[in-house]
């Protein structure tokens, strides 16, 4: 039995980690480092680092670039316009999003738009599936995605400048800059995008009316190292986009969406040996505008401010034993303008315990407890509980957690409709992963289930408005398999990626598949190198998926395949090395839609330089 | 079973003695039931019923077009020749061949967030979720005549033989009924209520308007230009007003009322459509013939359960519509 348990997971089950876990000799020091510091506190769990480079040589949204590169599921209102993620058959303010460390879902909206998300302006982005809660509050129980900043100490001056072009006069400018002394290290980075995205319907003769969108965002990092103990940071973005929303059928009122952010978060680590900690205070604030009747003026829209307090402790009591806390404090208030929802306050304190428990160098286990105290919602005492196993080419991580997402703003306080007797949707979880490390291979299996209670959905009342409720309970299990190869010979490197999801998402009512969920995801992709060239086609998979809770089959939108081709060349004219990438997206030009009669675009090409000085 | 065998052996002796019908002419009686679909899913469609409840058909619109009617079917207008249904974020109104469902033409002219329509003086009046104005169409060749001002966004409109009545949207600021001279296409008189109109109905020469705030609800009596007579019904929330025969039927909460037409009293309930704090139980609501149709909009997650009741509540049929089925017309 357990052989054949063994040689099932060895056989059949893989992954793809970018970094492979360096096991247990994490340094506290290494915990500054923020994508360190998420592996480092759940080695139980499974982290996966989207790095630089990656990030480097993406074009297009956030959203095309976690569909090629992870498994998570996004609906998006047609290309550009708003998505939301289904992270292991959740929903979007069940992801929860952080920057820097600081949770940035919209208080409001309680989710992220991921194509209002400058994603190269982080240098790593790392994706946890999995509960996570005790860490990251409210959201975190499909999974967390972390978009981090990293700052240099002792670097001379580096420069990064991309352009972009494209089908539908899409264009962008990107730029970062980045300086280390001893003492100071200071990035910079600025954010363009813009395109016409009026694509043509391929079959229904029309193009795609209404749908342009621009977007800029700029941010600026600063580390002072004050003495051998302490040290300061300093980070400050912000983003405004002006999205007009694709007509659905050709005579609807036009209409757009701005929306803006505005974020400051200072860090302030203090240092010895075995002691840590860090502090952080934040200031997120939010605001969208909406124009619901294109060319008039008429707008409605709703701003939102957030100061986070937290305190987060490390102490390493023994070579074995390691303990950590957080104390949290948030106080939100938003308001409506020209809108239903009345200024609004909301505060959370929160103190979570954490321990890890090293029985050898190669397994432990670690345990962390939370609980939080809000008004206006029942607050639920939260845990998370797992252990992990290194041996060598093998690694296992399972993990127990519970996990919930708050009520947003607009939940509570929407009027009429918003209703505080709403409970926090709660989560039972547990997943299990099996790493598989070789020279040639990187796999992974991770199987979960989630146990999901009070699902809050906004119902029409009998007296003719919606309202918002706790209704559904759902269970889900899946199973994520992620396989890498990579193989060089002389100056030749071949290495291949691919990411499958398998999604049962049931409604324990009827004992049906969640609607807008696919039961299948799979993207793939093979690059091959050849000194400066490089070619890497892809292809991403959706399965089909249901539009009504009893899954009619007359009601899907079916399942469709997408193929991308990026050629790219690095030139070396003498003292002025460069990258030009062409990037040709849907080349069998594929006519679907990812939401129902939302079309997305046919083949469509871009070209994107890249210089660094 | 009576009815059943009359219809049927009626449909028989006119197989025998009409001429042959255009096959395309799948519609010939019962009833058409709009299901507004997802807003921002242009997953609208209209259902048929037949007499007898014997045939259901589902979208007969994509079934005779092969294309979807478009983003939310609010409701829609049947006469003798066509059937108007406006589409309320597609900016259209379809027009179709009452017995094929054929398209005949599509209105975009003048339309912004159409809500309601009513027939009157062979012209199609519509309201307007953005623009406080009724936008004006010949019923026959479907131009668009002109836009009467109001001076509140208005819902649901109907007509007598001599007004056109346009009331106020329940979350506008206006309390009003706004009526029209269709002889003129004026707003000449304004009809003043104390609370925000949530329903308007007519029989006859005469209007039925409900008004309702948070504990109380009014049902008035409109004849011509000016409220008659009123009754107040002791309850909040009341709405889905309709009149058949000599009767008024309402709705509060999953219960459904009825009162005579006379308004000597507030009524009674007849029955309770679901137990409980179901949501959304009573999406739409009819009463056509002393039948009672409502849907249950499952949340607008599911397909609609439509639900036809007789008077003391027993269910005549069950059926599966479209997503958030939310009117049902006669033929």
């Amino acid at each position: 039995m357990s052989r054949k348990f063994y040689s099932f997971f060895t056989f059949t089950l893989f992954s793809f980690s970018i970094h492979a876990q360096t096991g247990n000799s994490t340094q506290l020091d290494e915990l500054v480092i923020e994508h360190k510091k998420i592996s480092d506190r759940s080695r139980s769990q499974r982290t996966i680092v989207l790095n630089d480079s990656l990030i480097e040589n993406s074009l297009g949204t956030f959203t095309d670039f976690l569909q090629k590169n992870t498994t998570l599921y996004f609906k998006e209102n047609g290309y550009g316009m708003v998505s939301s993620p289904s992270f292991r058959g959740t929903t979007a303010q069940q992801t929860s999003v952080l920057w820097n460390g600081i949770k940035i879902n919209s208080a409001l909206l309680g989710q992220t738009d991921f194509n209002s998300t400058a994603f190269k302006s982080y240098d790593d982005i790392v994706v946890k599936p999995g509960g996570g809660s005790v860490l990251y509050g409210s959201g975190a129980i499909g999974g967390s995605i972390h978009l981090n900043n990293q700052l240099y100490f002792d670097r001379s001056l580096e420069n990064e400048i991309q352009l972009n072009y494209g089908s539908f006069n899409t264009q962008g400018l990107h730029y970062k800059v980045n300086a280390g002394t001893k003492k100071l290290a200071v990035g910079a980075h600025f954010g363009y995008n813009k395109s016409d995205n009026d694509y043509e319907w391929i079959g229904k003769n029309r193009k795609n009316i209404n749908g342009a969108f621009f977007n800029v965002d700029f941010g600026t990092e600063i580390a002072y190292q004050v003495n051998d103990l302490n040290r300061v940071e300093f980070y400050s973005s912000t983003f405004s986009d002006d999205r007009h929303f694709s007509l659905i059928t050709p005579y609807q009122t036009k209409t757009k969406y701005q929306n803006n952010y505005y974020r400051n978060l200072f860090k302030w680590h203090y240092k010895t040996s075995r002691f840590l900690n860090t502090f952080y205070t934040a200031n997120i604030r939010e605001s969208y505008l909406y124009f619901d009747q294109l060319p008039k003026d008429s707008k409605s829209g709703g701003s939102a401010s957030t100061w986070f307090f937290k305190n987060e402790s490390f102490y390493n009591v023994n070579s074995r034993l390691k303990l950590s806390s957080l104390v949290e404090y948030q106080r939100t208030t938003g308001e409506g303008e020209n809108s239903s929802l009345p200024f609004s306050r909301q505060e959370i304190a929160s103190l979570s315990l954490m321990g890890n428990y090293e029985f050898s160098p190669f397994h432990g286990f670690e345990i962390g407890l939370k609980n939080e105290f809000a008004k206006d919602y029942e607050n639920p005492f939260l845990f998370s509980a797992g252990y992990y196993l290194n041996a060598g080419k093998y690694a296992l991580k399972i993990n127990a957690s519970k996990n919930y997402r708050i009520p947003t703003f607009n939940d509570l306080y929407w009027q009429p409709g918003g209703n505080l007797n709403l409970k926090p949707e709660t989560s039972y979880q547990f997943d299990v992963n099996n790493g598989f490390v070789s020279k040639y291979l990187n796999a992974n299996l991770s199987t979960y289930y989630i146990d999901l209670t009070d699902m809050i959905r906004w119902i029409p009342t009998n007296s003719g408005f919606w309202e918002a409720h706790n209704v559904d309970r759902v269970s889900i299990y899946g199973a994520e398999v992620s396989l890498g190869t990579q193989k060089n010979w002389g100056y030749h490197k071949l290495s291949t990626n691919v990411n499958y999801a398998y999604t049962r998402s049931l409604n324990d009512e009827n004992n049906k598949q969640l609607t807008y969920t696919p039961l299948h995801k799979l993207n793939l992709w093979i690059s091959y190198q050849y000194k400066g060239f490089s070619i890497v086609p892809s292809l991403l998979y959706n399965g089909k998926i249901y539009t009504t809770a009893s899954n009619d089959e007359d009601s899907i939108v079916d399942a469709y395949a997408v193929m991308d081709l990026d050629i790219g060349q690095q030139f070396r004219f003498h003292k002025f090395p460069f990258t030009v990438n062409l990037k040709i997206k849907n080349v069998a030009n594929t006519a679907y839609t990812n939401m129902p009669e939302r079309m997305m675009p046919g083949r469509n090409y871009h070209l994107q330089i890249i210089k660094k000085f | 079973m009576f009815a059943v065998a009359t219809l049927y052996s009626c449909s028989n002796s006119d197989d025998d003695t009409t001429i042959p019908t255009n096959p395309d002419e799948k519609y010939l009686n019962g009833f058409f039931i709009t299901n507004e679909g997802n807003f921002t899913k242009a997953n609208a469609s209209v259902s048929h019923l037949s007499a007898d409840y014997s045939n259901f058909t589902e979208d007969v619109f994509k079934a005779a077009n092969g294309k979807q009617i478009g983003d939310v079917a609010q409701s829609m207008v049947v006469t003798d020749k066509y059937v108007f249904v406006v589409v309320n974020n597609s900016n259209t109104i379809e027009v179709v061949n009452k017995k094929t469902f054929k398209s005949v033409h599509t209105i975009t002219e003048g339309l912004n967030s159409p809500r309601y329509a009513v027939i009157s003086n062979n012209k199609l009046y519509v309201t307007s979720l953005f623009d406080a104005s009724v936008a004006v169409y010949n019923a026959e060749t479907f131009a668009f005549i002109k836009s009467i001002p109001l001076n509140f966004t208005s819902e649901k409109i109907v007509a007598t033989n001599e007004y056109v009545y346009a009331a106020n949207g329940f979350y506008s600021t206006g309390k009003l009924v706004e009526v029209i001279d269709p002889k003129t296409d004026t707003n000449t008189v304004d009809i003043t209520f104390e609370n925000a109109i949530n329903g308007i109905t007519t029989a006859g020469e005469f209007t039925y308007v409900l008004e309702t705030n948070d504990s109380e609800s009014k049902i008035s009596k409109v004849s011509g230009t000016s409220a008659a007579s009123s009754v107040a019904v002791n309850q909040a929330g009341v709405t889905n007003l309709t009149a058949d025969g000599n009767n008024l039927y309402y709705t509060a909460g999953t219960g459904i009322y009825k009162l005579n037409n006379s308004l000597a009293n507030s009524g009674s309930k007849l029955f309770d459509v679901a137990k409980g704090d179901d949501f959304s139980v009573l999406y739409g609501f009819n009463v056509i013939n002393g039948t009672i149709f409502t849907s249950d909009a499952k949340g607008f997650t599911d397909k609609s359960l439509i639900t036809i009741y007789n008077e003391s509540g027993s269910k005549l049929k069950e059926l599966t519509g479209g997503i958030g089925a939310n009117g049902f017309y006669k033929f």
